[in-house]
């Protein structure tokens, strides 16, 4: 019994610890709030109503004179950026400015450095950015923002690509699914006719691509689908086509390539529930007169269909996170939701944003899964084949 | 048979079925067909027909400190985090075959949980975890993080295994006098000994063939096989990722050759 304990803490401090931590960094706040703290405790009972008074201003002033110091304008003014556009200008002029007169009241003279502080919204945006904890990314994922006086408000047209982003991610999902469950069910019932001998040089074939390394896969399908790659050499070879299709870096690349990918995960499930269908069902079904077409529907289907619910979704959960593929083989508006995760992961430095969009996409996949399951029956999933 | 008796009397849906299966087995093969012989091919063009082969890409590759590093990380990466997932992964399904064992279902959708959650969920949340404590940028990182994938396959196959063991041979083994020590080197290891090498392929093969976990906590020192073909393959694709993708299906199919016929055995022997 104490065998399975190092792994277990192995886990839960190797993973759970750390995807917990994430899902809170989605609302954590703690880098402005650290950095405007004496304006977050002069601010506490502030009630929004008019200009706080001369005491949130010092406090500011003093705040934002640390901030300098530390060399930490920038890095507040990006974290102020993502509530309101504006205010990293607003705090880089401001503190340039400093040091401030020392007659006047810290009102008077941040009022005089810029009129934006004399202004309401500019302090509700403030106070809302210096508490501990932010519904900020939250918000932001599913294309909402919060207005200065509190208000929830839908994002400016051109930040509104998140819920897009969710739909294509779901979209190009359920395609590959379909797309897999085509290519796949011929396949799966040859394989549950032929002999044996001829089955098991058929499986090779299946196999061995599932073997292969996604990367590699992906890299060949790079190859082949590139504009001076081996199927548009063929396609001009043979005046099929005049100049190179556009399919690398297009939503036709990423579906031939996600389908190659994820097609033995339906293949399988669908040829194991199409073998375990004993024949005499069949016999039977015929023998009692139901044409060939009435007992594929009747009898048939509905015994294979486990294998049918498997296998899709099994496919459609793994392509709802799928990232190597789409990211190299799809262009800018082919990307899916694990894109957006890694950008905003390494490109853009907004890690509470790329939380929030992980917890979004969890929680989407949980939320269809269950969905499904209740619609169309229970799911198993064999993970061993499910690698 | 069934197909025959389904659709053998219309004899175009019959064939069309198995047209269609061929197409979908040349549509699965094909890109494999496509690589290996691109990879030797003596010109940098990625077309056919191939008008001359060459080992130079092999060469190229063989001749490059990058890709020998690569080799090198990828290598100690996949040892280091199959030696750890086993050994932890082995004591857990040893712990949890045993009856009576304490939130058992809680545990197991717990281990369950690295196999369902996107690969890039987990890659961003170890890379935030990993940067604060100083494990990005280090193959102990990367060998930790591996290891917390790959975990769950080795439970999975050695409770596979454990689940046929009679464990009334160790209660023998105990009752003529042999220390649990004895007992498990003498009796269970070589019992679930295919369990536990299955686990350790399947160990070698996610760490071996991970990119994403190492896109994001892996720094160029220690980029491994696959992230140095990403990088490559972000830039320009030369015919060199090429013949280092041969080399890594290669192993990776052998691998998977070695785990079919650890299972075959099994087969045979129950």
């Amino acid at each position: 019994m104490l065998l399975a304990l190092p792994l277990l803490l192995f886990t839960l401090v190797g993973y759970l610890a750390p995807i917990a931590f994430m899902l809170e960094r989605s609302i954590d706040n703690s880098i402005p709030h650290g950095l405007l703290s004496r304006a977050s405790a002069a601010l506490a009972d502030w009630d929004g109503g008019e200009l706080p008074g001369e005491g949130a201003f010092v406090a500011l002033v003093s705040d934002l004179h640390d901030a300098e110091a530390a060399g930490r304008t920038a890095l507040l003014g990006k974290h102020l950026n993502y509530d309101q556009e504006g205010f990293r200008a607003l705090l880089v002029k401001t503190v340039r400015a400093f040091p401030l007169d020392g007659s006047r009241s810290a009102k008077t003279a941040l009022g005089s450095v810029d009129t934006r502080w004399l202004d309401i919204e500019t302090w509700q945006v403030l106070e809302r950015a210096a508490r501990p904890y932010t519904l900020r990314n939250l918000l932001t994922v599913v294309d909402l923002k919060q207005l200065p006086g509190g208000d929830i408000a839908a994002l400016p047209e051109k930040s509104r690509i998140h819920l897009e982003i969710l739909a294509r991610t779901i979209l190009v999902s359920a395609a590959v699914c379909v797309l897999c469950a085509l290519i796949g069910f011929p396949v799966a019932l040859v394989l549950a006719t032929v002999s044996d001998r001829t089955r098991n040089l058929l499986l090779i074939l299946v196999l061995l691509p599932f073997w292969t390394p996604v990367l590699v896969r992906t890299t060949a399908w790079i190859v082949l689908l590139q504009n001076e790659g081996v199927i548009n050499r063929l396609l001009m070879h043979f005046d099929l086509a005049e100049t190179p299709l556009p399919l690398i870096f297009s939503r036709t690349g990423v579906l031939i390539a996600m389908t190659h990918v994820l097609l033995p995960y339906m293949i399988i499930p669908i040829y194991v529930a199409m073998k375990s269908v004993p024949e005499n069902y069949i016999r039977a079904s015929l023998s009692l007169g139901a044409n060939p077409l009435v007992t594929l529907r009747r009898v048939y289907l509905p015994l294979i269909s486990p294998g049918i619910r498997n296998g899709s979704m099994l496919v459609f959960v793994l392509a709802l996170g799928y990232y190597i593929t789409p990211a190299l083989v799809g262009g800018p508006s082919d990307q899916m939701l694990s894109y957006l995760i890694s950008f905003h992961t390494a490109q853009t430095l907004n890690w509470g944003l790329a939380s929030a969009l992980s917890l979004l996409l969890l929680v989407s996949m949980g939320l269809l899964f269950w969905v499904l399951t209740k619609a169309l029956g229970p799911v198993k999933f064999q993970f061993e084949a499910a690698r | 048979m069934i197909m025959g008796l389904l659709f053998g009397r219309s004899r175009l849906v019959y064939f069309g079925i198995y047209a269609a299966c061929g197409l979908a087995l040349a549509f699965l093969i094909l890109p494999l067909l496509v690589i290996i012989p691109l990879s030797f091919n003596q010109e940098p063009y990625f077309t056919f027909p191939i008008a001359s082969y060459s080992l130079r890409w092999y060469e190229a590759l063989a001749q490059s400190d990058q890709w020998h590093l690569a080799a090198v990380n990828s290598i100690i990466v996949a040892l280091g985090s199959t030696a750890l997932s086993t050994v932890l992964g082995t004591l857990a399904a040893l712990g949890l075959a045993r009856s009576g064992f304490p939130f058992r279902s809680f545990f197991q959708t717990m281990l369950v949980l690295p196999m369902v959650v996107p690969i890039i969920v987990t890659a961003v949340s170890l890379y935030f975890l990993y940067s604060r404590i100083g494990l990005t940028g280090s193959l102990t990182g990367l060998i930790i993080a591996h290891a917390t994938v790959a975990v769950p396959f080795v439970v999975v196959t050695v409770g596979g295994a454990l689940a046929s063991f009679d464990f009334t041979l160790v209660r023998a083994g105990n009752s003529l006098g042999a220390t649990p020590w004895r007992c498990f080197w003498k009796i269970t290891f070589p019992l679930i000994l295919p369990g536990i090498v299955s686990g350790m392929i399947f160990a070698f093969i996610t760490s071996f063939d991970d990119v994403v976990i190492a896109l994001f906590i892996s720094n160029a020192p220690q980029w491994t096989l696959p992230r140095q073909m990403w990088s490559g393959l972000r830039e320009n694709v030369d015919p060199t990722i090429l013949a280092a993708a041969v080399l890594l299906t290669i192993t990776t199919i052998s691998l998977q050759l070695g785990l079919e016929l650890i299972k075959r055995n099994r087969k045979w022997a129950a």
